[in-house]
């Protein structure tokens, strides 16, 4: 009797599935319908051969066995009184993938991201996973509303064409980030806090215009951090909304915040458990004040200052946790900080992984923690927070898992995704003193893995072209000491002022350092030449006298105090800055400079501030006239309302600017929205300049038109956050001046960095 | 404002080195008041315990300074016993410079110009993940 | 544009052409043009012999022009059709390879040399008396030499920063873990460097004495003796005979050293 029974398991139903009956030893067996793979490799995949037992669930084994290689399409094992049919059909091989409709992302990039290539066995799972990828690949690029079909065209031997039909559909920009809820900070200020950015023509480098979920979860906790580091400790995030526009071909996207109250810093309070250490000790370590703003950075920067104290006074293993208690009322925030005894738990190893170009040094030497300390969860955060401030990398993970050599022990993994460091970037602007002008940056940020940064810019402007390379080490000497050195090519047209034109070649070398968070100090050596050269045939006698070339050799330093909440957009602090250099050295310049200069910002209202900026400056030759290329110019830039070194002393026959050896100017401005709708982006100001400037060396006074008064001015202006980039437009009107003075009541400034 | 003094490896307060006693506490009893040591003597599967700790200052760029150092030793009897505790400083210890040779390894070492155009293929494009 | 990788036309030729020319290719050092040709023999004629043999030249193709992840791929579907091939085993060996070509510096991830390991373990275990199972033991001991290195690696960084425990551990690890490397002469000379500056000079006195006896002729002792025993603080330019002078590496060549 020959009961071909069948047991198939296979995606196609086969006509009579019967289980196999009974068992036996497989006398002989015979594989049908295999083209491809040989009859010995399905054998062996089977674990069954001639001469073993068989039995219902030893074949069902089988089959299981021979679809799990993924080859066939179908598989049927029968009996023929113990002579074993294996039938299969093979899977067909692919042929040629091809893609079409695929516009937004290159045919290479889709070839590479899909599994299923030339040559390879389909099948139907495979497929689908590579639909699900060409959608990611898409997903990552901003693009959500994409459709992908498979399609497959049958040729002979058993093989096919594979075609993913793409189906594109609208592009996702961000076409416009709003903010609802928000009063203390405006609209345009909030978008400078998300990474997410609004859709701009030049922004075809960067994909951060694109709508990307992950980012948008990113962006609300930038928020978060944002509002609970300038006092808003009951922020909250009611919903971040992403809409698609009407027209299907962008997002609107919506934040609804509430802002609550803002609050100040009540009192500050530290409950200690841990045997003989006293609150006394520790309060010292509290960086917050009680009065002012409340702050979550300042909280998270006690919590490491006491963990550290208290380890210094012997107890490492400690548990540092900030218990705060607000007072919605009169808007005070009580905080005690409980410091407890911790688990006593050793770290056994740091292992770091995923750094494929930056060296491990360059990542252990920012840990807090080393190998054999105490564990101690607030150094794990600040050591995450010191790697993502390197701005290597896309992820940094920084965590620990128990050791297996013993319980007191754990591991901590530092777990990093790099990022491309490098950066091309150009850039298009105008200004009143240079005029048309074009730079390129080509910058990487983590030279061969070794955290050194090196930048080379080239400007070309009507009156400036200048290249220049600079290189800096941040850990000279594995000490927090910044060394580096610029190498520098410039060449200035100051003919319509001076008719001159000024080259300067050389380079400087430079150390830097932070006393702590707020000083900073730099020293530096410069060597350069310089050279005063087409000096026209009208020019100032004194100019004339001048053409040649000089070596410069000065060493110099700054000291920075810097306290101001933000760089980019101040609104609150100060900042001041003193540089002093000395020329001499070798060098065919000798004289002494000092410059110091310092801006304090205050906030009147919600969104206007009042900044008010000084500087004073001197140079004084040593035994020799200043150059008058070295001097100061009053006007333009620092005086508004007046041209270029429109205030400073000039030639009497020739009206060529001369400059002077010392200079003081004060500006205050204040800018205000100009309740315009916020999406424009135009802010208004006012503002009065002020300055004084002194005379040239080696000229007499008969021979120049100079005078030390005030000159002062007054003016309005606006700010232009243009799709082209910023736009800044002032007019100003000299109050005080001298009749030989050189006005220039417009003045335009646009630059754009993409 | 002092700069914070940082302590690394085990640094074991006055307080708990004063609960051992020599001959009476034995390992588990150090283990436990402690931690496992930092490290032990090596060849002789671990007879010594070291508790090895030190304080650490780093002041604007001068590089990181060990201001004092703590190493605790104990000595055991045949029975797990301590039978002694040392106790080393900085000064015990020796100044002296490390030899610069390095035993070498292979490995591909990426050369400047494949690192510094390596970039220039991808921008820095941010979400696009680039390979 | 039609760019110069155009897919070339579709030419039918009788296998054993198309082979052939794939070869001739390949010898020209024209490896790139060779996979793609013993790419073309496998899709016109995949039930040939010649299709098997095809697609392991393809990949020893990809592999000699440093495309080492198409080469993988490659092998992978090769070892995945043709497990019992007599050709197998030199896929798996391939593979190997192709990892151990990648292996970093000791200075970044290690991730390659663990992938390598596991590939030439697979090897070694599935082919044991076979040639490739030879040069996959000794290319083995390579990759864990390696790892040893990046030990040492973060050894001398704990060293340098005066982090003598995190120091210690690290040079014990080489020194238990990986004792067959080219490193441990070197782990056990900054073992006693390390106890010399903690000042347990018992210990540093045995892990000289354990690097005499095992590494009697290496520098490492020579510098180990001279400062266990001779009492040398800078065993280094003592080499070259100046005793026990001043470093007398000036500030400058240290910091030069570095660039």
């Amino acid at each position: 009797q020959s009961s071909l029974g069948t047991v198939t398991v296979g995606s196609r139903p086969v006509a009579q599935p019967m289980p196999v009956s009974g068992e036996g030893t497989i006398q002989s067996m015979d594989v049908q319908g295999s083209q491809r793979v040989e009859a010995d490799t399905i054998k062996a995949y089977m674990g069954l051969k001639e001469g073993d037992r068989y039995s219902p669930d030893a074949v069902d084994k089988a089959i299981k066995a021979l679809f799990a290689t993924g080859l066939f399409a179908d598989v049927a094992i029968g009996f023929q009184n113990d002579r074993m049919i294996v039938k299969v059909t093979e899977n067909p091989i692919i042929n040629r993938v091809a893609f079409e409709g695929n516009k937004r992302v290159e045919e290479k990039t889709l070839q590479a991201e899909v599994q299923l290539k030339a040559r390879q066995v389909y099948t139907r799972s495979k497929v689908q996973d590579d639909v699900k990828r060409i959608l990611d690949v898409y997903r990552r690029s901003g693009r959500f509303a994409v459709t992908v079909e498979p399609k497959v065209i049958q040729l002979e031997q058993n093989r096919l064409d594979l075609v993913f039909e793409v189906n594109e559909g609208p592009s996702t920009y961000v076409r416009r980030i709003d903010f609802v809820g928000n009063k203390r900070y405006s609209d345009s200020a909030l978008r400078e806090v998300v990474s997410t950015r609004e859709e701009r023509w030049y922004r075809f480098f960067s994909s951060s215009d694109t709508y990307d979920p992950d980012r948008t979860t990113y962006d609300r906790e930038l928020l978060r951090r944002f509002y609970l580091r300038n006092g808003y400790s009951d922020f909250r995030i009611v919903s971040s909304v992403a809409e698609l526009t009407p027209d299907r071909a962008g997002f609107f996207m919506t934040f609804t915040v509430e802002e609550g109250e803002r609050y100040k810093f009540g009192d500050l309070k530290v409950d200690v458990k841990i045997p003989d250490v006293k609150p006394e000790d520790l309060m010292p370590s509290i960086k917050a004040v009680s009065g002012d703003w409340y702050n979550a950075d300042l909280v998270e920067n006690t919590v490491q200052a006491i963990t550290d104290r208290v380890g210094a006074l012997g107890y490492a293993f400690v548990d540092v946790r900030p218990r705060v208690k607000r007072d919605k009322a009169n808007k005070i925030v009580d905080i005690v900080f409980d410091v407890q005894e911790g688990p006593k738990v050793f770290v056994e190893r740091i292992d770091i992984a995923g750094n494929m170009r930056t060296l491990d040094r360059v990542i252990r030497r920012e840990m807090q923690l080393v190998e054999g300390d105490a564990f101690n969860s607030a150094k794990l955060r600040r050591s995450r927070e010191k790697l993502r401030n390197l701005g290597f990398f896309e992820k940094v993970d920084v965590t620990n898992v128990p050791s297996e050599t013993s319980p007191d022990r754990t591991v901590v993994q530092v777990d990093v995704r790099e990022k491309s460091t490098g950066e091309l970037s150009f850039g298009v602007g105008w200004s009143s003193s240079d005029g048309a002008l074009f730079d390129v940056t080509l910058r990487e940020r983590n030279l061969l893995g070794r955290g050194q940064d090196i930048r080379l810019k080239t400007t070309i402007a009507q009156r400036k072209s200048e290249i220049d390379l600079s290189f800096t080490e941040p850990y000279f000497l594995d000490r927090p000491l910044a060394a580096g050195f610029d190498l520098f090519a410039r060449d200035r047209d100051y003919q319509k002022t001076s008719s001159y034109n000024l080259k300067d070649t050389g380079g400087s070398l430079r150390l830097g350092f932070n006393y702590d968070e707020n000083w900073r100090q730099t020293f530096r050596y410069t060597l350069s030449q310089s050279e005063v050269s087409n000096v026209a045939s009208t020019a100032s006698t004194f100019i004339k006298q001048r053409e040649g070339e000089y070596l410069l050799s000065m060493f110099g330093q700054t000291l920075s105090y810097d306290r101001r909440d933000n760089v980019i957009e101040p609104t609150e602090g100060y900042v001041v800055k003193l540089s002093t250099d000395v020329a001499g050295a070798g060098g065919d310049e000798k004289f002494v400079r000092g410059m110091i200069d310092g801006a304090h910002y205050t906030p009147l209202t919600d969104d206007t501030v009042l900044m008010v900026q000084g500087s004073f400056g001197a140079i004084q030759g040593i035994g020799q006239d200043v150059m008058f290329i070295r001097n100061y110019q009053l006007g333009g830039e620092n005086l508004r309302g007046f041209r270029t070194g429109g205030g400073s002393a000039r030639d009497k026959s020739t009206s060529d600017v001369l400059g002077g050896t010392w200079i003081g100017t004060v500006t205050a401005e204040v800018r205000f929205p100009l309740g315009l709708p916020e999406e424009l982006g135009i802010s208004g100001k006012t503002f009065t300049d002020a300055g004084m400037v002194g005379k040239p060396d080696g000229v007499n006074a008969s021979a120049m038109n100079y005078s030390s008064s005030i000159r002062a001015s007054a003016g309005v202006g606006i700010v232009w956050k243009s799709p082209m980039g910023p736009v800044s437009i002032d007019l100003a009107y000299p109050l005080m001046k001298e009749d030989f003075d050189k006005e220039e009541i417009f003045r335009f400034n646009f630059g754009t960095q993409f | 404002c002092s700069p914070e003094v940082r302590t690394h490896g085990a640094m074991p307060p006055k307080s708990a080195l004063s609960q051992i006693e020599p001959g009476k506490s034995t390992r588990a009893d150090i283990a436990q008041v402690l931690g496992t040591p930092s490290t032990t003597s090596m060849f002789d599967n671990g007879e010594v315990w070291y508790y090895i700790g030190s304080r650490h200052q780093q002041v604007s760029f001068h590089a990181n300074e060990e201001l004092e150092r703590q190493v605790i030793i104990f000595t055991f009897d045949k029975s797990g016993v301590m039978d002694e505790m040392k106790t080393l400083d900085k000064n015990s210890g020796k100044e002296i410079t490390l030899v610069s040779r390095k035993t070498p390894s292979a490995g591909h070492e990426l050369t400047i110009m494949e690192q510094f155009l390596g970039n220039i293929g991808r921008f820095n494009s941010g979400g696009q993940g680039s390979k | 544009c039609s760019g110069a990788d155009k897919e070339p036309e579709y030419v039918e030729k009788p296998v054993t052409d198309l082979y052939n020319q794939a070869v001739d290719l390949m010898n020209a050092g024209e490896n790139i043009d060779a996979a793609k040709a013993f790419d073309e023999v496998e899709r016109q004629h995949p039930y040939s012999k010649w299709a098997t043999k095809a697609q392991l030249m393809a990949s020893y193709a990809y592999y000699q022009e440093g495309k080492y992840d198409d080469a993988i791929i490659a092998l992978d579907r090769f070892i995945q059709l043709h497990p019992g091939s007599p050709d197998t085993p030199y896929a798996y060996y391939l593979k190997s390879l192709c990892f151990y070509e990648q292996i970093s510096d000791v200075g970044r991830d290690q991730k390659m040399t663990k992938l390598a390991q596991q590939a030439l373990e697979e090897v070694v275990t599935r082919f044991p008396n076979t040639e490739y199972a030879r040069d996959a033991r000794l290319k083995l001991d390579l990759t864990q030499d390696h790892l040893a290195g990046k030990e040492m690696e973060v050894g001398r960084f704990y060293l340098k920063a005066q982090q003598y425990l995190a120091a210690v551990n690290r040079f014990r690890t080489v020194v238990d873990k990986f004792d067959h490397t080219s490193h441990v002469p070197e782990a056990l000379y900054r073992l006693t460097e390390a106890y010399t500056l903690l000042g347990l000079t018992a210990e540093a006195k045995k892990s000289a004495a354990v690097l005499g006896y095992n590494y009697p002729g290496s520098d490492w002792y020579d510098d180990a003796y001279d400062l266990v025993e001779r009492g040398v603080t800078d065993p280094e330019s003592n080499n070259n005979g100046e005793g026990n002078g001043e470093n007398n590496k000036s500030w400058l060549s240290k910091a030069t050293k570095w660039f």
